[in-house]
């Protein structure tokens, strides 16, 4: 059996929700007030993802860095991972937002891809 | 020197310049000219390359670069120009603009109507008067960011981060997934100043810890910056001798608040508001000039760009139709009463009919749970919209339908506050 607590994110009010979860599966959850509130902290309290954004390098613009993201969530535990084989990405301009730079990167299903457009 | 003219021109090419400039052109401005001292338009968007963007405006999660680019192909869409590199030196009273750039030279400018977006600006370590040596190392947090996600430059490898506005602890997590060391983000509130999405998602997914009501009172270091001394404060903010210690650290990055950017709304001669620190200005957003209006964090510094379009859009809209409207009648003002620090607009036309809703921003002086804000006009109770939580971090929006609006007596000042609650 494992405690865990976590502060809801959904609004404001910042409700503290507690968890017992046993062998990763969720056995008893309270604390919170919303159903959005109890959808979070379910998710969040088993397999906890999030939108990862950063920026690669970029040759032929004034800037030298483009922003990328992956286009839907990431296992938290893979944020590191992903921002280590962006580090050795090296583009060149034209790039259009929207664009993929790598694909279904290590295997999540989601794509790393340009958040805004850069030309020359 | 040519002088051109211009239906509205818009100083600054950020989230509140391109919204109103849009909305101008939309409403039967023909010419509407954008001016941008960068030498892109976007303003400080280009550089927050993190989401959490739109979801109010487009019901979407973009990133501020995303955010931006909505708004830059719509103002190619629309009609709108821009022109970059160019900075706005003056601003008259009767709307003429003077530029300078290196394509253009200088340039003389007289517009219908003006729109002032210059943004805001972040608050330096000589604004907190920390002690101590002057060594490199030190940054707003603001200006590591476009180091960062713009020019590729890692300010740092060990950081400490000071204040925990949004920025600051974006950037704690950016510094973090760029491989630096985050020693804390230090706070001297008892409380963060930052949504707590952003607590949640930047510190405390990656063990970053934040020390409430501790603050930095000491820089050491010879060329660069070698360590900061924390200590804990009282409840009047005074540093607590005997809880000093040492952190080291070779970069200290400030996220101490932001000001809005006045110096040309002051050469325009409006009147600024000292609670805000940015123009008065009606619910048009109309200045104490006529035909200059002012929108976004040159107003009030929003939590969102989201309420920064919002805002733009009032804005934009009114300088279309500047020079066709009615000149307005008279205004009641918008007092600021217990519990609140600011209410935007600070006047109010109540004579004029409307069908949108009156939108009034603000923000509260203290956290509070289960609380009125009242409107009341003579002391007499008027209309009273029931909150369920308010922070000082958290922008409060109201929406007064013109029902509402009936309520009130038309020619006599409104006060707002903050009843009950605990």
């Amino acid at each position: 059996m494992e405690e865990k607590k976590l502060i809801c994110v959904i609004c404001p009010v910042g409700c503290e929700v507690s968890a017992t979860l046993e062998d990763g599966e969720l056995k008893d959850i309270n604390g919170y007030r919303c159903a959005q509130g109890e959808e979070y902290a379910r998710e969040e309290f088993t397999s906890p993802s999030r939108i990862l954004t950063a920026t690669v390098w970029i040759k032929g613009s004034r800037v030298s860095q483009l922003p990328v993201r992956s286009n839907r969530p990431l296992p938290r535990p893979k944020l590191e991972e992903v921002m280590a084989l962006l580090a050795r990405e090296k583009l060149e301009v034209p790039i259009k937002e929207g664009q993929i730079i790598i694909e279904n990167i290590l295997g999540t299903g989601a794509d790393i891809v340009s958040s805004r457009d850069l030309e020359k | 020197m040519k002088t051109y003219e211009i239906d509205v021109l818009v100083v600054g090419g950020g989230p509140a310049g391109l919204g109103a400039a849009i909305k101008a052109r939309e409403n039967g401005a023909r010419k509407v000219l954008v001016l941008e001292r960068d030498f892109e338009p976007g303003g400080i968007l280009n550089q927050c390359i993190h989401n959490g963007f739109g979801l109010q405006y487009f019901s979407a999660e973009l990133t501020g670069t995303e955010y931006a680019g909505r708004f830059i192909r719509r103002a190619g869409q629309t009609g709108v120009e821009i022109q970059t590199d160019t900075m706005v030196l003056d601003v008259k009273p009767s709307r003429e603009v003077i530029t300078s750039s290196a394509k253009y030279g200088l340039q003389r400018f007289q517009a219908k109507s003006i729109v002032l977006a210059m943004g805001c600006r972040e608050r330096t370590r000589d604004a907190i008067q920390i002690y101590g040596s002057r060594p490199s190392g030190i940054f707003t947090a603001g200006t590591a960011q476009r180091f960062t996600n713009i020019e590729g430059f890692i300010p740092g490898r060990q950081v400490v981060v000071l204040g925990s506005g949004d920025i600051g602890l974006i950037m704690a997590r950016r510094m973090k997934l760029e491989g630096c060391e985050v020693q804390g983000v230090y706070e001297l509130l008892p409380y963060t100043n930052g949504l707590s999405r952003n607590v949640v998602q930047c510190l405390n997914d990656f063990s970053i810890p934040l020390y409430l009501q501790q603050t930095v009172t000491s820089i050491y270091g010879g060329e660069r910056i070698a360590g900061v001394t924390t200590q804990k404060v009282d409840k009047k903010q005074n540093p607590l001798p005997g809880t000093e210690e040492y952190v080291p650290c070779d970069t200290l990055l400030l996220s101490v608040g932001l000001i809005p950017e006045n110096e040309l709304s002051r050469k325009a001669g409006v009147r600024i508001d000292s609670r805000t620190g940015g123009p008065l200005v009606d619910q048009n957003r109309m200045t104490t000039v006529p035909g200059i209006f002012a929108c976004g964090n040159v107003v009030q510094v929003h939590d969102l760009a989201d309420d920064v379009t919002v805002e733009s859009e009032i804005a934009g809209l009114a300088a279309a139709g500047f020079a066709e409207e009615e000149p307005p009648g008279k205004k009641a003002r918008v007092l600021v009463g217990n519990g609140l620090r600011y209410v935007v607009p600070q006047e109010i036309e109540l004579s004029r009919n409307r069908e949108e809703p009156l939108l009034l921003f603000m923000r509260a002086e203290l956290p509070r749970r289960k609380v009125n804000i009242v409107i009341s006009q003579g002391g007499m109770e008027k209309l009273k919209f029931p909150q369920p939580f308010i922070k000082p971090g958290e922008i409060i929006a109201l929406s007064v339908t013109s029902e509402m609006l009936g309520e009130l007596e038309i020619d006599q000042d409104i006060e707002l506050k903050v009843e009950g609650g605990g």
